[in-house]
Formats: C-alpha cells, structure tokens, sequence
C-alpha cells in the first residue's frame, strides 16, 4: 500500500519560529508549503551561510520513505545508480529516468539499513514510483508531512551540532548519515549540503520541529542565522547544483521532446550504472551512451550588468544556448550560472555572448555580454569535504 | 562459441500456450528448423478454438465455433489439407431473425443477399452492392496491413519501405471520395456507417452484430465500425474453402494444426503450466512451470494476453516503466458470453424450415438499437434482458458430436460483463433464463428439448482459459489497441521491449478471431531476429 497526504498549501513545521524572524514578510511557496523567502537581507544570510553557519527551513522537499525486502532491488530499478552497492548509512545523488532514458526526476537518496530508505525530491515523482513499485515487496510512502527538516551550512556547522550534543557528527564524512538524539528526541542527521559547504540535513518529527530549531538557532555559544530560500538557492546555484523545474524538466512534464534531457546531457554520466539489473531506460541509454550529446547543461559566468535568466546565448550571431538560473555570486564577484549550450559550440573556438535587454524609461536596451563556459561547479569551500580525523 | 552457447539451452524456442495462434507459431518455427517447445496448461491443445464435452457424451465447440477467416498462408504454408479437416456442408449463409417470421437470408453470394434485401428495401437491396463494395474496397488495404507485421511509423527498419508502398499503393487504389470515406469509416460509430446506407432495422441490426466480436464497444460506440472492417479483411486474407462449422466441431482446426506442429518437429507438452519467464541479464532465457521445472530456450514466444504476459509472467524490474503503465491500461474485459445447450430434438423456429434451421448461422439482433441496449447494461455491471444472439445447432450436418437422438445448439451471446454486481455465482441461472425467454420468442418450444447446458461469461473463460478477462481478441479490438498500438508500438512487431521476448497471440497484431495471422506474422519476425541475434 503506498500512501501519500492531500496537497494543500501549509505552514512549515518550523513556522511559529520561522514567521517572527521573517521582518520582510517576504514569503515563497514550494510544493504546497508557504517558506521564507529572506528574513531581512539576502545578502547577510548568504555571508552567514558562507562564514558562520546558516539554517534553513528545508521543508517544500518531498520526503519518501521506501521499505521492504525488495527496496533496494526496486531503487535498483527505479533509478540509474547502483543502489544495491550503497552502503548503509550513506546518502547519494540519483537520478531516474523513463524509457527514453530521459530523466524524470532527482533526489537524495538515504540508505539507513539494507532495506530501509529515505528520498527527498525537489518535485513529486509520486506516481512514478508508486507505478514502479508494482511487484516488488516494498512500500513507497510519503512521509513529507511527517517530519520537520533543517539544513546547516557554513564553516561553523559541525561546532554547533557538536555544541547541542551531536556528538556524533565529529566523524561524519561527506555523504554520511548517522540516526541519532538530541536530548533523547530522534534525529536524522546526513552530511549533506546544497551549497558546497560544510553542512548537514537534519530531520525530526514534525511535532519535534520547533525543539530542533530552538536547539540550533538560540545556541548562547555559537552564533547561527535563519536563511531564507534566496540566499539558500544562490549558495546552491555557486556550487552548480540544477535544480528540477528550473534548470531541467521532468521528462514527465516536457511538452516538447527535446526538452526532456538524458543524464549525459545534464553531463551526469557518473550516475549512470550498468553494472547492475535492468533499470528503467537502461537500453535507451546503453543506445545514446556514445553518441555525443546534442546539448549540455554546462556552467557560465560572466561580469556584467544583470543576472539574466532565461536568455540567449549566442554564437556569431545564431542562438546556440539559453541561460536557466543566473545569480550574483556574492563571493566570486561575478555572475554565475547555468545554461544549456549545444556541445557543437562549445569547442571554445567561437566566442560566446549573452543577450539581453535592459530596461530603460520607454525602451529596453539590447545588450550583449561576453560569457565563458566552464564546468558547473563555480565554487566549493575548503571545509566541503574536510573531516576531522577521529580522536579516539 | 555461438553454437556451444546455443547449445545451453533446452530448446531454440518455447511458445507459451497451444491456441491456434501459439500452434500456428510454433508450427512455423519448427518447420523451419527450429529447436521448439509448445506449453499449454491445459490437458487439451486449442484454447478458445476446442471443441469439448459441452453436457454428458454431448462435444461441442466450447467458445469459438465458426470460422470465417483462417489465413491462406496458413493454410498453405501449413499444408493443412493433408491434415485432414473437412467442413460441414452448410453454415455459408446467416439468417437475421424477425419477431414478425420475415426473416432476412444474408448469404456469401451478393447478389442473392440483394434479392432477398429487396423484400425489406429496394433502396438497401441497391445500396448492398455499394455496401459490400466498400467494405471490402477498405478491407483491402487493411488487409496489407493486417497480412504481415506492421512498418515502423518513425525508426524505418528494413522492409519497412517496402510495406508503407504497399500500404500507400492500395490506399491509392481507392478512388479519391472512398479514401476519405475509408479514414471516416475506420473512426465512425457502426450506427452511423451503417445509417449511411440502410433503412431496414434488420439488416442493419445483422450487420452490427457481426462486427461487435467480443469488443465492448456499441454499435453506437465512436469507432465500433473498425470491428466490420476488421472482419471483412480477415474474410479476404481467409481460406474461402475454411468456413463454416468444421466436423469434429471447431477444434478440428487446432488438432490439425497440432498435427502440423508436430510433423514439424515440435514438442507439445500438456499440462505445462507457465508461472514466470526467466530473466538472465535482462533477456528472456526461458520459463518456470507451476510445478517448479524449468525450460531454458533462446527465445520465448507468449500467445497469452499481454496483460498475463508483461505484468504477471514478466518479473518485476525487467520491463521499462511507460511500457508497463501501458500494458495495465490494456483493456481486456470480455463482454461476450458463450452457452451451449445439449438438446434431444431439434427446435422449430418460426418461418424456419428444419433444413435452414441446421444448416444456417441464425442470429437474433434485430436492429443497432437493439444491440446498443443490450449493451447499455454491461457498463453497469448488469446482463441486459434482451441480449443479441449467435445460433448454431451443427449436430444434424457433424454426427460426430453427439449421439443421432442428440443435438448441441451453440449460442454466443452479447454483450455479457466480466463482473456483475451481485457476483455470477448468484445470477448465472437468471442469466440462462434470459437467453431463453429469448430464444422462446422465435422457437416457441425451445424450453422443452433443451436437457444440460454450460454457461461461459467471460469470467469463466478469464478462468478456464487462463486469459485475463476472457476477451475474444485478448483485447478490445478498437482503434487505439490495433494497428501501430497491439498491444503497444512497442511491440508491434511481436518484438518486445525485453530482449529474447515475442508475442504471437490474438492480443498481437491484427488482433484475435480464428485467423492465425498474429502467430503466422510473429514467426516471420522471430525467424529474421533469431538470425540476427545468432
Ligand atoms: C466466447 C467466444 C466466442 C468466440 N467465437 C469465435 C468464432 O466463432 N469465430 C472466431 O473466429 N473467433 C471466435 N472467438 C475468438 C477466438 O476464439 C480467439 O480470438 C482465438 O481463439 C484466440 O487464439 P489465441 O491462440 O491467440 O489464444 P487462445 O486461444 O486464448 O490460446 C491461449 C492458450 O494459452 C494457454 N495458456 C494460458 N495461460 C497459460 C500459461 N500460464 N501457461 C501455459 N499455457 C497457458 C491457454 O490455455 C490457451 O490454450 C471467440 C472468442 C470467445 C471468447
């Protein structure tokens, strides 16, 4: 039996505390919750993200719990990872895809035991899995209304899970996942982070919320800041994380076909495994696994007077790319991005420019700026993958 | 290193399921040098097309019991001549009952079927020659469709040109207003087609009945009149000589072609009851009986419905996901019903001679409204009151069914749902009486010379014959489940999307009746394949 909850547009768990620190009343919705956009100013939660350590509210994430004997053979099915390899205790980004081996969704995936599993998606691939599942002896749940979800992220984030008496983060290596208690309340703690930070995700029933942020943002030692999603997506955007809906779509839900993308496009060749049973898409993919792809989802940045998402990027005068999420880049200075560029123009031969217009009074004003195209990630800190050996 | 990998398995090919079609495959195959297994669960070979002990010491043909296009190719290629089948001398002609004992003789000669028209209708009896015209002016280009496995609509495959010409060229055969009419007609509501062309309710009503076969679809259902194109065209690729009543009742053509299947070289297991498909590396290697044997073969062929075939045979996690999604929406609830009654007489009908009344193919639907009201009730879960007819009492031309005093009538039925509310077990005797106060109407006596009877609903077929809901076609045969879409353009060409898997049933283009061509197609695709993959 797989169940899920009715959408309907909600306050977070985490709203009582979240709702008095939001002096900007600015407020965004996500998959049916109602998040904080920015508390008071982008600007200062991002650096507090970057330099201290940042919380976020990370409910708008779907939450799927998968058990049962044959977890572990269905996520083998359902996705393109090799999942019956995965350690326990570990977290890995996955992808899955249809048929075609166009992808339909992402997500983190958490083994917490041979058969137990936790998903957490941007958007709903309900019935997807649900649909997958059929025949295998496991249970597909969304538990999303169930828990109460936190990011940390920032240099300071181990110090003040250590400070509240997660002792057991001192070890965690990246993509790490530890069940373990505050003050003998459950937590599920994964080293996992957005941003490319040091940071964790941290989840508690939803009833344990209000406890889990009274815990981490009222510290009297260490010091942490609310970050809202503005700041969240612009650490997220640096570390060249796309985002489903925004920098891809759902194969499920492209109207045109060559907007629905394969893993080599979105250049995730690395999470595409045929080295286990078949998955859904697996001869797709074994097919178009050698031919050059048609586009990529590649990295940009570029100095200049906006952050244009949703432009052109052209070459000699013909379209040969579009922009998809462009931010400020408070620490590298610069526009950063992602965009989707065909890989016949990106041999570096041909300058790339970026157009756009520019509002002014009655007209908006052409412009066009010179782009270089790189890899994805545009910046990772020192702490990302830094654990402190153990003492014993 | 090929042949020793070859040499692994048991055999080069299993068929699943001993129906006419999985015999016709499996005949093909062995005659063609194939190592080849045939499992059917039952005790018997044939499927639907098997003629049983219907009540004690009484044969008859359980389900299926006319044949009115078995393919040429099959016939010959087959040599089922030597085989020995003969047919009954009669059944060339339907008569469409009248309550009023003016009934109408449909026979296969057209210009007789005008004359006897021309005592309703003048109009229809000059109308008829259009009629049939038409139809089979359509017939014939769905006809090159139908006789071989269907070209690719985007990824041209070889041979593929060469079919889209043929396809082309017969479309263009058609004059310029009929092609129109063809693309309207294979879209259209029976109702509709046949309002074009008729006034009489009960030719209209004969008309309907034949082209409904199974399908739960009314003569008034958008698309209904595919079912009529469907049939004339398995008429054109038919053998004209197989039709009709075959002696020995309807199984006749199942032993025969088991006999071919055999002199091929093919093995026939009975009672090998297929519980999964075994899965090596993501192809098909061979299958798991119930009792837990296991067969390994290069290639397994299913005749079964593709409902039993991808979601219940298939482990789980070896189909891609679109493709299953659509095989659980393949719609395959039966809707026809079969009864077959032992009798100790002869029944009258009235405005029938004894003679006509054994020798003809008699039908009791007496316009589409008709029809469409007996329809009207299976999407409720109900049996309608009025039912439409199919009659053959075979016994008075086929001795070899039953003892001389002893008579077999055998009546399809529709429209019969595959569920109905208060469950079959409570309302199968109402069921029964229905078709008999039917039946009373036009053979007064009927009641009284009937001495056993079986009831099949679709429920029971679904049970006895191992076939998600008992449809005649192991699928509605409409538009969206036929042509590029049976039982998916995944697998259209009775490849699969799992490597070292074909399909070969009625569920399988161009769909079921007693034709073998979705058997005779898939052995042509697996001969070329097999090569390939070797
Ligand atoms: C009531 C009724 C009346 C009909 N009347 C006519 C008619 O008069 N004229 C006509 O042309 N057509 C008629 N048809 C249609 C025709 O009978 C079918 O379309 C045709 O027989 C289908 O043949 P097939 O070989 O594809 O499948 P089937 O005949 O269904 O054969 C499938 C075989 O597979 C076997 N099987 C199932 N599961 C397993 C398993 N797990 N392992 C091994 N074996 C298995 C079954 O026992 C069966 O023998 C009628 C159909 C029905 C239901």
């Amino acid at each position: 039996m797989n169940t899920r909850p009715s959408p309907s547009m909600s306050p977070t768990p985490f709203h009582l505390r979240t709702a008095r620190l939001c002096l900007s009343n600015a407020w965004v919705g996500q998959n049916g919750w109602t998040k904080v956009d920015f508390y008071t100013d982008v600007l200062e939660e991002y650096w507090a993200l970057r330099n201290g350590a940042g919380i976020h509210d990370l409910t708008g994430l779907l939450h799927y719990r998968i058990v049962g004997a044959d977890a572990s053979s269905f996520l083998d099915y359902l996705t393109t990872v090799n999942v019956g390899m995965m350690p326990e205790r570990t977290a890995r980004h996955v992808l899955w895809c249809d048929d075609q081996g166009h992808v339909v969704g992402d997500g983190i995936l958490y083994r917490l035991k041979p058969d137990e599993f936790r998903l957490f998606t941007q958007q709903s691939s309900y019935l997807w899995f649900a649909d997958a599942s059929v025949g295998f002896a496991t249970v597909v749940e969304d538990v999303s209304r169930n828990f109460g979800g936190l990011a940390i992220q920032g240099p300071d984030a181990r110090n003040v899970l250590q400070a509240v008496g997660l002792t057991d983060v001192a070890a965690m290596a990246p993509m790490e996942v530890v069940e373990t208690t505050i003050q003998n309340v459950p937590v599920l703690v994964g080293r996992v982070s957005s941003g490319a930070e040091l940071g964790y995700e941290l989840f508690v029933d939803a009833n344990d919320a209000p406890f889990l942020w009274d815990e981490l943002a009222h510290h009297r030692i260490l010091l942490t800041s609310p970050v809202g999603v503005s700041a969240f997506h612009t650490a997220m955007v640096e570390a060249g994380h796309p985002r489903l809906g925004f920098d891809f779509l759902s194969s499920e839900t492209t109207i045109r076909g060559r907007r629905s993308v394969t893993p080599m496009e979105l250049d995730m060749n690395h999470r595409v495994d045929f080295n286990k049973p078949h998955f859904i898409g697996r001869r797709a993919l074994e097919q178009k696994w050698t031919a050059p792809p048609h586009q990529k989802l590649c990295g940009i940045t570029y100095d200049g007077p906006g952050a244009f998402s949703g432009c052109p990027i052209r070459s000699k005068g013909t379209d040969v790319g579009a922009t998809t999420s462009i931010v400020w880049s408070p620490k590298l200075a610069r526009h950063v991005g992602l965009a989707w560029i065909l890989t016949s123009a990106m041999s570096g031969a041909e300058p790339l420019e970026l157009h756009a217009h520019i509002a002014d009074e009655l007209k908006a004003e052409p412009v066009s700026v010179p782009v270089s195209v790189g890899p994805r990630r545009h910046y990772r800190s020192a702490t990302f993958l830094e654990t402190p050996v153990a003492v014993a | 290193m090929k042949r020793s990998q070859r040499d692994l398995h048991q055999y080069d090919i299993a068929v699943i399921g001993a129906g006419h079609n999985g015999l016709v495959c499996a005949a093909m195959l062995a005659k063609s040098g194939k190592r080849v297994v045939l499992l059917e669960a039952r005790q018997k070979i044939g499927g639907l097309c098997v003629t049983e002990e219907i009540a004690e010491d009484v044969q008859g043909s359980v389900c299926a019991h006319l044949v009115h296009g078995l393919n040429k190719r099959v016939v010959s290629d087959l040599r089922l001549s030597k085989h020995g089948i003969t047919f009954a001398d009669g059944f060339q002609s339907t008569i469409a009952l009248n309550e009023d004992g003016q009934h109408l003789t449909l026979t296969r000669d057209v210009a007789e079927t005008k004359n006897n028209i021309a005592s309703f209708s003048t109009s229809d009896a000059n109308n008829y020659l259009k009629f049939d015209e038409r139809l089979s002016a359509f017939a014939r280009v769905l006809s090159v469709l139908a006789d071989e496995p269907m070209p690719s609509i985007v990824h041209a495959a070889k041979g593929d040109e060469r079919q889209w010409h043929k396809a082309r060229q017969a479309l263009a055969k058609l004059p310029a207003d009929q092609s129109a009419d063809f693309l309207h007609a294979l879209s259209s509501s029976l109702a509709d087609f046949l309002d074009d062309y008729f006034e009489t309710d009960l030719l209209k009503g004969a008309l309907a009945h034949d082209a409904v076969m199974g399908n739960a679809l009314g003569p008034r259902s958008p698309g209904s009149t595919l079912g009529l194109l469907y049939r004339r065209t398995t008429e054109l690729l038919g053998d004209p000589h197989y039709f009709g009543h075959p002696i020995g009742g309807i199984g006749a053509i199942s032993d025969a072609l088991g006999k071919a299947a055999l002199e091929a070289g093919a093995d026939i297991r009975l009672g090998a009851d297929v519980t999964g498909l075994n899965v090596i590396d993501g192809s098909v290697v061979g299958v798991t009986l119930e009792d837990g044997q296991t067969i390994s073969a290069r290639a397994v062929v299913s005749s079964l419905d593709p409902r039993k075939t991808f979601l219940s045979l298939l482990p789980a996690g070896t189909a891609d996901l679109r493709f299953l999604r659509k095989m659980r929406h393949w719609r395959c609830e039966g809707a026809a019903a079969k009864v077959n009654f032992a009798l100790d007489a002869i029944p009258e009908f009235v405005g029938l001679s004894e003679e006509e009344v054994t020798r003809s193919r008699l039908l009791i639907c007496p316009s589409t409204d008709y029809l469409e009201f007996a329809f009207n009730h299976t999407k409720y879960e109900e049996f309608s009151d009025y039912p439409a007819l199919e009659i053959v009492i075979p016994t008075a031309l086929d001795p070899t069914l039953a003892e001389p005093d002893q008579h077999v009538m055998s009546i399809l039925v529709h429209y019969c749902p595959l569920h109905v509310k208060e469950g079959w077990n409570k309302v199968r005797d109402r069921f029964v009486e229905r078709i008999i106060r039917v039946l009373t109407t036009f053979a007064p006596d009927i009641a009284d010379v009937i001495t056993a009877g079986q009831v099949l609903t679709p429920a029971d077929i679904a049970q006895d014959f191992g076939l998600t809901g008992g449809h005649w076609h192991h699928g509605d045969l409409s538009l969206d489940q036929s042509f590029f879409f049976r039982p998916d353009a995944a697998a259209m060409h009775y490849e699969t999307p799992v490597p070292g898997l074909y399909v070969c049933g009625a569920g399988s283009h161009p769909g079921g009746s007693l034709t073998g061509t979705p058997g005779h197609n898939a052995a042509q695709v697996i001969l070329t394949r097999e090569k390939e993959r070797a």
